[in-house]
Protein backbone atom coordinates (compact mmCIF):
# COMPACT_ATOMS: atom_id res chain seq x y z
CA UNK A 1 0.00 0.00 0.00
CA UNK A 2 1.51 3.34 -1.02
CA UNK A 3 1.83 6.40 1.18
CA UNK A 4 0.76 9.65 -0.39
CA UNK A 5 -2.95 10.16 0.07
CA UNK A 6 -4.94 12.74 -1.90
CA UNK A 7 -7.38 14.19 0.59
CA UNK A 8 -9.70 15.89 -1.92
CA UNK A 9 -13.28 14.70 -1.58
CA UNK A 10 -15.19 13.26 -4.53
CA UNK A 11 -16.92 16.53 -5.40
CA UNK A 12 -13.58 18.33 -5.56
CA UNK A 13 -12.13 15.56 -7.70
CA UNK A 14 -14.97 15.55 -10.22
CA UNK A 15 -14.83 19.35 -10.43
CA UNK A 16 -11.08 19.20 -11.00
CA UNK A 17 -11.53 16.53 -13.68
CA UNK A 18 -14.01 18.77 -15.47
CA UNK A 19 -11.35 21.47 -15.44
CA UNK A 20 -8.92 19.09 -17.09
CA UNK A 21 -6.82 18.11 -14.07
CA UNK A 22 -5.30 14.67 -14.82
CA UNK A 23 -4.13 14.19 -11.21
CA UNK A 24 -7.77 14.33 -10.09
CA UNK A 25 -8.64 11.60 -12.58
CA UNK A 26 -5.73 9.49 -11.36
CA UNK A 27 -6.89 9.93 -7.77
CA UNK A 28 -10.43 8.88 -8.65
CA UNK A 29 -9.11 5.72 -10.27
CA UNK A 30 -6.76 5.04 -7.37
CA UNK A 31 -9.59 5.58 -4.90
CA UNK A 32 -12.09 3.26 -6.59
CA UNK A 33 -10.07 0.77 -8.63
CA UNK A 34 -10.10 -1.89 -5.95
CA UNK A 35 -13.84 -1.65 -5.33
CA UNK A 36 -14.84 -1.50 -8.99
CA UNK A 37 -12.56 -4.37 -10.02
CA UNK A 38 -13.75 -6.52 -7.13
CA UNK A 39 -17.45 -6.23 -7.98
CA UNK A 40 -17.26 -8.31 -11.19
CA UNK A 41 -14.77 -10.65 -9.55
CA UNK A 42 -17.12 -11.13 -6.62
CA UNK A 43 -19.88 -11.82 -9.14
CA UNK A 44 -17.82 -14.75 -10.42
CA UNK A 45 -16.38 -13.21 -13.57
CA UNK A 46 -12.84 -14.14 -14.59
CA UNK A 47 -10.03 -11.62 -14.93
CA UNK A 48 -10.66 -10.85 -18.60
CA UNK A 49 -14.35 -10.14 -18.13
CA UNK A 50 -13.69 -8.20 -14.92
CA UNK A 51 -11.25 -6.11 -16.96
CA UNK A 52 -14.02 -5.50 -19.49
CA UNK A 53 -16.39 -4.31 -16.76
CA UNK A 54 -13.68 -2.13 -15.23
CA UNK A 55 -12.88 -0.50 -18.53
CA UNK A 56 -16.53 0.02 -19.39
CA UNK A 57 -17.21 1.74 -16.05
CA UNK A 58 -14.35 4.21 -16.34
CA UNK A 59 -15.01 4.84 -20.01
CA UNK A 60 -18.58 5.77 -19.13
CA UNK A 61 -17.32 7.95 -16.30
CA UNK A 62 -14.98 9.92 -18.55
CA UNK A 63 -17.79 10.30 -21.11
CA UNK A 64 -20.33 11.44 -18.52
CA UNK A 65 -18.11 13.67 -16.33
CA UNK A 66 -19.88 16.87 -17.32
CA UNK A 67 -23.33 15.34 -16.85
CA UNK A 68 -22.98 13.77 -13.41
CA UNK A 69 -25.56 15.58 -11.29
CA UNK A 70 -24.32 14.60 -7.83
CA UNK A 71 -20.52 14.38 -7.79
CA UNK A 72 -20.62 13.65 -4.06
CA UNK A 73 -22.37 10.36 -4.91
CA UNK A 74 -19.87 9.25 -7.53
CA UNK A 75 -19.18 6.05 -5.63
CA UNK A 76 -22.81 4.98 -5.85
CA UNK A 77 -22.79 5.84 -9.57
CA UNK A 78 -19.68 3.73 -10.18
CA UNK A 79 -20.95 0.80 -8.10
CA UNK A 80 -24.34 0.77 -9.82
CA UNK A 81 -22.72 0.74 -13.23
CA UNK A 82 -20.26 -1.99 -12.24
CA UNK A 83 -23.14 -4.15 -10.97
CA UNK A 84 -25.16 -3.61 -14.09
CA UNK A 85 -22.24 -4.42 -16.37
CA UNK A 86 -21.37 -7.51 -14.33
CA UNK A 87 -24.93 -8.82 -14.62
CA UNK A 88 -24.91 -8.15 -18.34
CA UNK A 89 -21.75 -10.18 -18.82
CA UNK A 90 -22.95 -12.93 -16.51
CA UNK A 91 -26.11 -13.18 -18.61
CA UNK A 92 -24.05 -13.26 -21.78
CA UNK A 93 -21.74 -15.96 -20.45
CA UNK A 94 -24.72 -17.98 -19.25
CA UNK A 95 -26.39 -17.87 -22.65
CA UNK A 96 -23.12 -18.86 -24.37
CA UNK A 97 -22.54 -21.85 -22.11
CA UNK A 98 -26.06 -23.31 -22.11
CA UNK A 99 -26.21 -26.87 -23.42
CA UNK A 100 -28.62 -27.58 -26.26
CA UNK A 101 -32.03 -26.91 -24.85
CA UNK A 102 -34.34 -29.92 -24.69
CA UNK A 103 -37.87 -28.61 -24.51
CA UNK A 104 -39.16 -31.97 -23.40
CA UNK A 105 -37.30 -31.47 -20.14
CA UNK A 106 -39.76 -29.73 -17.85
CA UNK A 107 -37.07 -28.83 -15.33
CA UNK A 108 -34.81 -27.01 -17.82
CA UNK A 109 -35.20 -23.24 -17.54
CA UNK A 110 -32.90 -21.56 -20.05
CA UNK A 111 -34.44 -18.17 -19.45
CA UNK A 112 -33.67 -18.01 -15.72
CA UNK A 113 -31.60 -14.92 -14.99
CA UNK A 114 -28.14 -15.53 -13.55
CA UNK A 115 -28.03 -16.04 -9.82
CA UNK A 116 -28.03 -12.55 -8.31
CA UNK A 117 -26.87 -13.69 -4.88
CA UNK A 118 -23.17 -12.85 -5.48
CA UNK A 119 -24.12 -9.19 -5.96
CA UNK A 120 -27.10 -8.95 -3.65
CA UNK A 121 -27.59 -5.62 -1.92
CA UNK A 122 -26.15 -6.84 1.37
CA UNK A 123 -23.03 -8.06 -0.41
CA UNK A 124 -22.52 -4.68 -2.07
CA UNK A 125 -23.16 -2.83 1.18
CA UNK A 126 -20.47 -4.91 2.87
CA UNK A 127 -18.03 -4.35 0.01
CA UNK A 128 -18.60 -0.61 0.27
CA UNK A 129 -18.04 -0.70 4.03
CA UNK A 130 -14.82 -2.63 3.46
CA UNK A 131 -13.81 -0.07 0.89
CA UNK A 132 -14.38 2.73 3.41
CA UNK A 133 -12.33 0.99 6.09
CA UNK A 134 -9.54 0.15 3.62
CA UNK A 135 -9.43 3.74 2.41
CA UNK A 136 -9.21 4.96 6.01
CA UNK A 137 -6.36 2.53 6.71
CA UNK A 138 -4.53 3.87 3.66
CA UNK A 139 -4.79 7.40 5.01
CA UNK A 140 -3.10 6.57 8.34
CA UNK A 141 0.59 7.22 8.98
CA UNK A 142 3.06 4.68 7.63
CA UNK A 143 3.55 2.78 10.87
CA UNK A 144 -0.16 2.32 11.59
CA UNK A 145 -0.97 1.53 8.00
CA UNK A 146 1.73 -1.13 7.73
CA UNK A 147 0.86 -2.65 11.11
CA UNK A 148 -2.88 -2.86 10.47
CA UNK A 149 -2.33 -4.34 7.02
CA UNK A 150 -0.07 -7.04 8.46
CA UNK A 151 -2.44 -7.82 11.32
CA UNK A 152 -5.77 -7.75 9.53
CA UNK A 153 -5.39 -7.96 5.77
CA UNK A 154 -3.14 -10.95 5.34
CA UNK A 155 -4.77 -14.35 4.91
CA UNK A 156 -2.31 -15.73 7.49
CA UNK A 157 -1.44 -12.99 9.97
CA UNK A 158 2.20 -13.15 10.97
CA UNK A 159 3.27 -13.64 14.58
CA UNK A 160 4.19 -10.64 16.72
CA UNK A 161 7.86 -11.57 16.42
CA UNK A 162 7.62 -11.62 12.61
CA UNK A 163 5.84 -8.27 12.67
CA UNK A 164 8.48 -6.82 14.99
CA UNK A 165 11.21 -7.95 12.62
CA UNK A 166 9.49 -6.66 9.49
CA UNK A 167 8.58 -3.26 10.96
CA UNK A 168 11.74 -2.80 12.96
CA UNK A 169 9.96 -2.35 16.31
CA UNK A 170 10.10 -4.24 19.60
CA UNK A 171 7.73 -7.13 20.05
CA UNK A 172 6.48 -5.70 23.31
CA UNK A 173 5.36 -2.50 21.64
CA UNK A 174 3.13 -4.19 19.09
CA UNK A 175 0.12 -4.59 21.39
CA UNK A 176 0.00 -0.94 22.51
CA UNK A 177 0.82 0.31 18.99
CA UNK A 178 -1.92 -1.85 17.55
CA UNK A 179 -4.39 -0.38 20.05
CA UNK A 180 -3.35 3.21 19.27
CA UNK A 181 -3.65 2.56 15.53
CA UNK A 182 -7.07 0.94 15.91
CA UNK A 183 -8.17 3.90 18.01
CA UNK A 184 -7.00 6.32 15.29
CA UNK A 185 -8.80 4.25 12.69
CA UNK A 186 -12.04 4.22 14.67
CA UNK A 187 -11.89 8.01 15.15
CA UNK A 188 -11.33 8.50 11.44
CA UNK A 189 -14.25 6.22 10.55
CA UNK A 190 -16.49 8.01 13.02
CA UNK A 191 -15.63 11.36 11.37
CA UNK A 192 -16.69 9.84 8.05
CA UNK A 193 -20.02 8.81 9.49
CA UNK A 194 -19.29 5.11 9.85
CA UNK B 1 -22.17 4.99 44.02
CA UNK B 2 -18.61 4.40 42.97
CA UNK B 3 -18.14 4.98 39.24
CA UNK B 4 -16.55 1.98 37.50
CA UNK B 5 -13.80 3.18 35.15
CA UNK B 6 -14.13 2.31 31.48
CA UNK B 7 -12.02 -0.45 29.98
CA UNK B 8 -8.79 0.81 28.43
CA UNK B 9 -8.87 0.80 24.65
CA UNK B 10 -6.01 -1.71 24.43
CA UNK B 11 -7.97 -4.15 26.57
CA UNK B 12 -11.08 -3.58 24.45
CA UNK B 13 -9.02 -4.34 21.36
CA UNK B 14 -7.75 -7.55 22.99
CA UNK B 15 -11.32 -8.45 23.91
CA UNK B 16 -12.53 -7.80 20.36
CA UNK B 17 -9.79 -10.03 18.98
CA UNK B 18 -10.23 -12.78 21.54
CA UNK B 19 -6.74 -12.28 22.95
CA UNK B 20 -7.69 -12.15 26.63
CA UNK B 21 -7.37 -15.08 29.02
CA UNK B 22 -10.60 -16.38 30.56
CA UNK B 23 -10.51 -14.42 33.85
CA UNK B 24 -9.75 -11.07 32.16
CA UNK B 25 -12.28 -11.78 29.42
CA UNK B 26 -15.04 -12.51 31.92
CA UNK B 27 -14.23 -9.41 33.94
CA UNK B 28 -14.22 -7.25 30.80
CA UNK B 29 -17.47 -8.72 29.49
CA UNK B 30 -19.07 -8.19 32.84
CA UNK B 31 -18.25 -4.47 32.61
CA UNK B 32 -19.29 -4.21 28.96
CA UNK B 33 -22.77 -5.59 29.63
CA UNK B 34 -23.42 -2.71 32.02
CA UNK B 35 -21.56 0.10 30.28
CA UNK B 36 -23.16 1.63 27.18
CA UNK B 37 -20.00 3.43 26.09
CA UNK B 38 -17.73 0.39 26.30
CA UNK B 39 -20.40 -1.80 24.72
CA UNK B 40 -20.70 0.55 21.75
CA UNK B 41 -16.94 0.88 21.46
CA UNK B 42 -16.52 -2.91 21.52
CA UNK B 43 -19.21 -3.46 18.88
CA UNK B 44 -17.57 -0.86 16.64
CA UNK B 45 -14.15 -2.45 17.02
CA UNK B 46 -15.48 -5.92 16.27
CA UNK B 47 -17.23 -4.64 13.18
CA UNK B 48 -14.12 -2.85 11.87
CA UNK B 49 -11.85 -5.80 12.57
CA UNK B 50 -14.38 -8.17 11.01
CA UNK B 51 -14.59 -6.06 7.86
CA UNK B 52 -10.81 -5.92 7.54
CA UNK B 53 -10.35 -9.64 8.09
CA UNK B 54 -13.06 -10.62 5.58
CA UNK B 55 -11.94 -8.15 2.91
CA UNK B 56 -11.22 -10.19 -0.23
CA UNK B 57 -11.13 -7.25 -2.63
CA UNK B 58 -8.45 -7.31 -5.32
CA UNK B 59 -6.48 -4.51 -6.87
CA UNK B 60 -7.01 -4.09 -10.59
CA UNK B 61 -3.96 -5.15 -12.63
CA UNK B 62 -1.46 -2.38 -13.38
CA UNK B 63 -2.00 -2.54 -17.15
CA UNK B 64 -5.72 -1.95 -16.67
CA UNK B 65 -5.18 1.03 -14.39
CA UNK B 66 -2.80 2.49 -16.94
CA UNK B 67 -5.34 1.97 -19.69
CA UNK B 68 -8.20 3.75 -17.91
CA UNK B 69 -5.82 6.51 -16.77
CA UNK B 70 -5.08 7.16 -20.44
CA UNK B 71 -8.82 7.55 -21.17
CA UNK B 72 -8.57 11.02 -19.64
CA UNK B 73 -5.85 12.06 -22.09
CA UNK B 74 -8.19 11.09 -24.97
CA UNK B 75 -10.81 13.36 -23.44
CA UNK B 76 -8.28 16.17 -23.03
CA UNK B 77 -7.43 16.08 -26.74
CA UNK B 78 -11.15 16.10 -27.53
CA UNK B 79 -11.06 12.70 -29.15
CA UNK B 80 -14.09 10.58 -28.44
CA UNK B 81 -12.95 7.96 -25.96
CA UNK B 82 -13.74 4.56 -27.32
CA UNK B 83 -13.93 1.11 -25.94
CA UNK B 84 -11.16 -1.23 -26.92
CA UNK B 85 -12.56 -3.96 -29.17
CA UNK B 86 -11.24 -7.31 -28.03
CA UNK B 87 -10.94 -10.17 -30.46
CA UNK B 88 -9.80 -13.69 -29.83
CA UNK B 89 -7.43 -14.90 -32.55
CA UNK B 90 -8.19 -18.19 -34.29
CA UNK B 91 -5.37 -20.47 -35.42
CA UNK B 92 -5.33 -20.96 -39.17
CA UNK B 93 -1.97 -22.60 -39.71
CA UNK B 94 0.69 -24.25 -37.59
CA UNK B 95 3.81 -25.59 -39.29
CA UNK B 96 4.23 -28.18 -36.55
CA UNK B 97 0.93 -29.74 -37.51
CA UNK B 98 1.93 -30.17 -41.15
CA UNK B 99 2.91 -33.56 -42.60
CA UNK B 100 6.63 -33.23 -43.42
CA UNK B 101 7.50 -33.24 -47.11
CA UNK B 102 9.17 -36.36 -48.46
CA UNK B 103 12.88 -36.24 -47.68
CA UNK B 104 12.49 -34.03 -44.61
CA UNK B 105 12.43 -35.44 -41.09
CA UNK B 106 9.72 -34.23 -38.77
CA UNK B 107 10.87 -31.44 -36.49
CA UNK B 108 13.75 -30.51 -38.78
CA UNK B 109 12.74 -26.86 -39.13
CA UNK B 110 14.13 -24.66 -36.38
CA UNK B 111 11.32 -22.14 -36.83
CA UNK B 112 7.71 -22.80 -36.02
CA UNK B 113 5.31 -20.67 -38.01
CA UNK B 114 1.79 -20.00 -36.80
CA UNK B 115 -0.84 -17.91 -38.53
CA UNK B 116 -3.89 -16.52 -36.73
CA UNK B 117 -6.92 -14.60 -37.87
CA UNK B 118 -8.85 -12.05 -35.83
CA UNK B 119 -11.54 -10.07 -37.63
CA UNK B 120 -9.89 -8.26 -40.50
CA UNK B 121 -6.38 -8.85 -39.23
CA UNK B 122 -3.96 -11.70 -39.64
CA UNK B 123 -1.12 -12.37 -37.24
CA UNK B 124 1.95 -14.14 -38.54
CA UNK B 125 4.05 -15.55 -35.71
CA UNK B 126 7.47 -17.13 -35.95
CA UNK B 127 8.84 -19.00 -32.96
CA UNK B 128 12.43 -20.16 -32.78
CA UNK B 129 14.59 -21.50 -30.03
CA UNK B 130 17.60 -19.69 -28.66
CA UNK B 131 19.31 -22.08 -26.26
CA UNK B 132 16.67 -23.03 -23.72
CA UNK B 133 14.58 -19.93 -24.50
CA UNK B 134 12.21 -18.94 -27.29
CA UNK B 135 12.27 -15.88 -29.51
CA UNK B 136 8.88 -14.85 -30.84
CA UNK B 137 8.71 -12.47 -33.75
CA UNK B 138 5.89 -11.62 -36.06
CA UNK B 139 3.91 -9.24 -38.10
CA UNK B 140 0.35 -7.97 -38.09
CA UNK B 141 -1.30 -7.92 -41.49
CA UNK B 142 -4.19 -5.50 -41.89
CA UNK B 143 -5.09 -1.93 -41.03
CA UNK B 144 -3.37 -0.22 -38.14
CA UNK B 145 -0.73 2.38 -37.49
CA UNK B 146 0.92 1.46 -34.25
CA UNK B 147 0.66 -0.78 -31.30
CA UNK B 148 2.40 -3.09 -28.94
CA UNK B 149 2.50 -6.76 -28.15
CA UNK B 150 2.65 -8.33 -24.71
CA UNK B 151 3.44 -11.91 -23.77
CA UNK B 152 2.05 -13.04 -20.42
CA UNK B 153 2.85 -16.35 -18.82
CA UNK B 154 -0.31 -18.17 -17.80
CA UNK B 155 -0.57 -19.09 -14.12
CA UNK B 156 2.39 -16.92 -13.24
CA UNK B 157 1.60 -15.22 -9.94
CA UNK B 158 4.41 -12.71 -10.43
CA UNK B 159 2.61 -11.39 -13.54
CA UNK B 160 5.84 -11.16 -15.52
CA UNK B 161 5.27 -9.79 -18.98
CA UNK B 162 7.45 -9.35 -22.02
CA UNK B 163 6.63 -6.43 -24.28
CA UNK B 164 7.61 -5.04 -27.64
CA UNK B 165 6.46 -2.13 -29.79
CA UNK B 166 5.36 -2.65 -33.38
CA UNK B 167 7.50 -0.91 -35.98
CA UNK B 168 6.12 0.99 -38.96
CA UNK B 169 5.60 -2.32 -40.80
CA UNK B 170 3.72 -3.65 -37.78
CA UNK B 171 6.53 -6.13 -37.12
CA UNK B 172 7.86 -7.04 -33.71
CA UNK B 173 10.37 -9.22 -31.89
CA UNK B 174 9.81 -10.03 -28.24
CA UNK B 175 12.58 -10.56 -25.68
CA UNK B 176 13.54 -14.18 -25.07
CA UNK B 177 10.94 -16.21 -23.21
CA UNK B 178 11.48 -19.36 -21.17
CA UNK B 179 9.50 -22.48 -22.08
CA UNK B 180 5.96 -22.43 -20.77
CA UNK B 181 2.33 -21.62 -21.54
CA UNK B 182 1.60 -18.07 -22.61
CA UNK B 183 -1.07 -15.68 -23.68
CA UNK B 184 -0.22 -13.10 -26.35
CA UNK B 185 -2.02 -9.76 -26.35
CA UNK B 186 -1.64 -7.47 -29.32
CA UNK B 187 -2.88 -3.90 -28.84
CA UNK B 188 -3.54 -1.89 -31.99
CA UNK B 189 -5.16 1.56 -31.90
CA UNK B 190 -8.62 0.70 -30.50
CA UNK B 191 -8.37 -3.02 -30.85
CA UNK B 192 -6.93 -5.84 -28.83
CA UNK B 193 -6.17 -9.23 -30.35
CA UNK B 194 -5.65 -12.09 -27.97
CA UNK B 195 -4.02 -15.42 -28.65
CA UNK B 196 -5.42 -17.11 -25.55
CA UNK B 197 -2.95 -19.90 -25.03
CA UNK B 198 0.04 -21.36 -26.75
CA UNK B 199 2.74 -23.62 -25.55
CA UNK B 200 6.43 -22.91 -25.92
CA UNK B 201 7.91 -26.37 -25.63
CA UNK B 202 10.30 -28.38 -27.80
CA UNK B 203 8.47 -30.63 -30.26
Amino acid sequence: MSGKHDKRDDTALVTACRQGDPSAWETLIKRYQRLIYSIPRRAGLGEDLAAEVFQQVFTKLVEQLERIEQPARIQAWLVTLARRESFRLLQREKSLSLPDYDDSDEDAKPDDPPDQAPLADEVIVKMEQQHLVHDAVLSLDDRCRNLLVMLFYRSEPPSYSEIAQELGISEGSIGPTRARCLEKLQKLLKQQGF
Amino acid sequence: MERVPHIKFEQLADLAEGRLGAPEMNESLSHVTSCQQCSTELAGLKQTIGLMRSDLAENAPAYLIERVTNLFKSRATKKTPSLVQRLQAALQFDSWQMTPAIGLRAGQSAVRQMMFTAGEHDLDLRLRTSGADWIISGQVLGAGQSGQVMLKEINDSTETKLQAELNDLLEFTLPAAAAGKYQLVLTLDDMEIIVPEFDLQPK
